[in-house]
């Protein structure tokens, strides 16, 4: 059985208007499609429409041309909204910004108070998320007294609670520092691997991208590259020509490849690179 | 000595049930010239040590000092201190408020009480040293990319002319570009200017290899002081304080532990691929 489609932008764009009134296409004709289930980084230079693009996967922007459909939904049409948003959750960058109540449980339970649920459902769904992003037992604790790692797990939490099929973040690590931001990535691998849900993480880290399933490189606000982080790290000389780079250990392997010594291209981590040093 | 902390304590909210002790008996020196960087992970009391240098935290024991002078007793007081050790805080360009570019960057040296034509010369020196067109001046901040308001705040400090540069995590949330941007122009101002740099950052890979010294906290206190390479040496020990080893330090510990035998002062890809080929030529 092919993997359903969850997202698909086809001739995607969108129009700013700026302060003085003159026009900003912040989007060109970007035509996508990511199947349930997958792990997508966005990586792109600040101003390359990655925010403004990742918007549009839960209908917070409308296209000035084109579509986007999500789980089959066209975006265009007001009367999906409200299940595009509950199939789409969204976390953003900063923490302080997306918590609302005095307690973690009450700001999990939001999402499903707003769904109408029952009491006893709402429960079994704080208890659920809050044990997904390793929680639980802050679940009576102040939000403000959190670490960023842990707000940005309990924002999390708060998606989750929705039972969405799909999770995204807007450089939900910008904010954090590398402990938190290991914390973040690791509860999202878990939940795409582990729960199935897909990830569209929007990062400025190179890092965090190598988790990928694929990439997609925006440059202004059209899509310059995209496959596995395998191909897509190779190809130093264009990531670095679009203002981003890559991770160090892909570009040390670039290195020692251009020095004969034979590596396979899925080196980007340490751990891969030791074990072929090593062997 | 530039600046010197004596045996500070800071306990926040003491006498409460909230009472945390920030920092325990820090002791430090900071030369002119120097460009020190503190890292730890959140917590670890980074930005309550830096917010002492300035006067804004004062110790609840102990001292700090600028050219030997404890800060709360120099005659000069502590508006003169705020201008020669100038503070870059987090996200600085949330606290852009001034309807033009000039006049944010103008702030600090008309409250120093300058004439009109050396605030002019200031803020044109100030926009210029952070690499902005002069043609800004005249714009809102607010119309501004993000990196250029960041480059604002910067030049609003700078045209106090600091003896003291100090920044907490001027890199955050910047892409790849970005954030070599700003750091080169740290460097820059450090090495043209002769300004002193405290850099407070978790980018290990960028301190390692721009940093003179490595100032580590752990818990509010001293863990480590020295040189990057004496610093990253200890790769057990950083990592047991929540500290990422820079990627090229990491790989050659690892190394190591698998029995290779590489150096360990290595930060840069060029000298960890210069090692893995000395390395494989011994086998």
């Amino acid at each position: 059985m092919s993997p359903i489609e969850i997202i698909r932008a086809a001739g995607l764009s969108y129009k700013y208007y700026k302060d003085d009134g003159g026009e900003f296409w912040a989007l060109r004709d970007i035509n996508l499609s990511i199947k349930a289930g997958e792990f997508v980084a966005v990586l792109g230079p600040n101003g390359s429409g990655k925010s403004t693009l990742a918007k549009h996967f839960n209908a917070l922007l409308l296209p000035t041309c084109g579509e986007v459909f999500v789980g089959g939904l066209n975006t265009r049409k007001p009367e999906h909204h409200w299940q595009i948003r509950q199939l789409a959750g969204m976390v953003f960058q900063n923490p302080d910004n997306q918590i609302v109540a005095t307690t973690i449980e009450e700001d999990v339970a939001f999402g499903p108070e707003n769904l109408g649920l029952p009491s006893a459902e709402i429960r079994q769904r704080i208890e659920e998320a809050l044990a997904l992003v390793g929680m639980s037992a802050y679940r009576q604790h102040a939000p403000h007294l959190l670490s960023g790692g842990q707000k940005q797990r309990v924002a999390i939490a708060g998606v989750i609670a929705m039972r969405p099929q799909c999770l995204i973040l807007d450089e939900a690590t910008a904010m954090l520092d590398p402990r938190g931001r290991g914390e973040v990535l690791e509860t999202v691998t878990r939940l795409n691997k582990e729960e199935g849900i897909t990830v569209i993480m929007i990062t400025h880290f190179m890092e965090e991208a190598v988790a990928a399933d694929r990439i997609f490189i925006l440059d202004g606000g059209q899509i310059a590259m995209q496959g596995p982080p395998q191909e897509v790290f190779l190809r130093v000389a264009e990531l670095r020509s679009v203002g981003l780079d890559v991770p160090p250990i892909a570009e040390l392997a670039g290195e020692l490849r251009q020095a004969g010594i034979e590596l396979p291209p899925s080196v980007l981590t340490v751990e891969e690179l030791v074990k072929q040093l090593c062997c | 000595m530039l600046l010197t902390v004596e045996n500070l304590s800071y306990t926040y909210m003491p006498g409460t049930p909230f009472e945390v002790k920030a920092l325990k008996n820090i002791n430090l020196e900071i030369p002119r010239g120097e460009y020190l960087a503190i890292i730890g992970q959140t917590g670890s009391g980074k930005s309550t040590l830096v917010q002492h240098l300035n006067g804004l935290l004062k110790p609840t024991k102990g001292r700090v000092l600028l050219e030997g002078e404890d800060i709360y007793q120099r005659k000069s007081g502590l508006k003169d201190l705020r201008q020669r050790v100038g503070l870059l805080f987090q996200f600085p360009e949330q606290q852009l408020f001034e309807e033009t570019v000039f006049a944010d960057v103008a702030f600090g040296p008309k409250n120093m009480g300058l004439d009109e034509a050396e605030i002019k010369r200031r803020v044109e020196k100030a926009l210029t040293l952070v690499g902005l067109p002069l043609d800004v001046a005249q714009r809102s901040p607010f119309s501004l990319s993000g990196g250029q308001m960041r480059r604002v705040a910067m030049a609003g400090v700078l045209a106090m002319q600091p003896d003291v540069l100090i920044l907490d995590e001027p890199a955050a949330g910047l892409d790849p570009r970005g954030k070599t941007e700003i750091f080169d122009q740290i460097d820059r101002l450090h090495q043209e200017e002769n300004l002193t740099v405290v850099l407070v950052s978790h980018s290990m890979e960028d301190v390692a290899v721009r940093a003179k010294h490595l100032l580590v906290l752990g818990d509010g206190e001293v863990k480590h002081y020295g040189t990057p390479a004496e610093v990253f040496t200890d790769a057990a020990e950083l990592e047991q304080l929540g500290l990422a080893l820079p990627q090229m330090a990491l790989l050659m510990h690892r190394l190591r532990q698998s029995g290779k035998d590489v150096p360990t002062d290595v930060f840069t890809v060029a000298a960890a691929r210069d090692a893995i080929l000395r390395m494989l030529e011994v086998q």
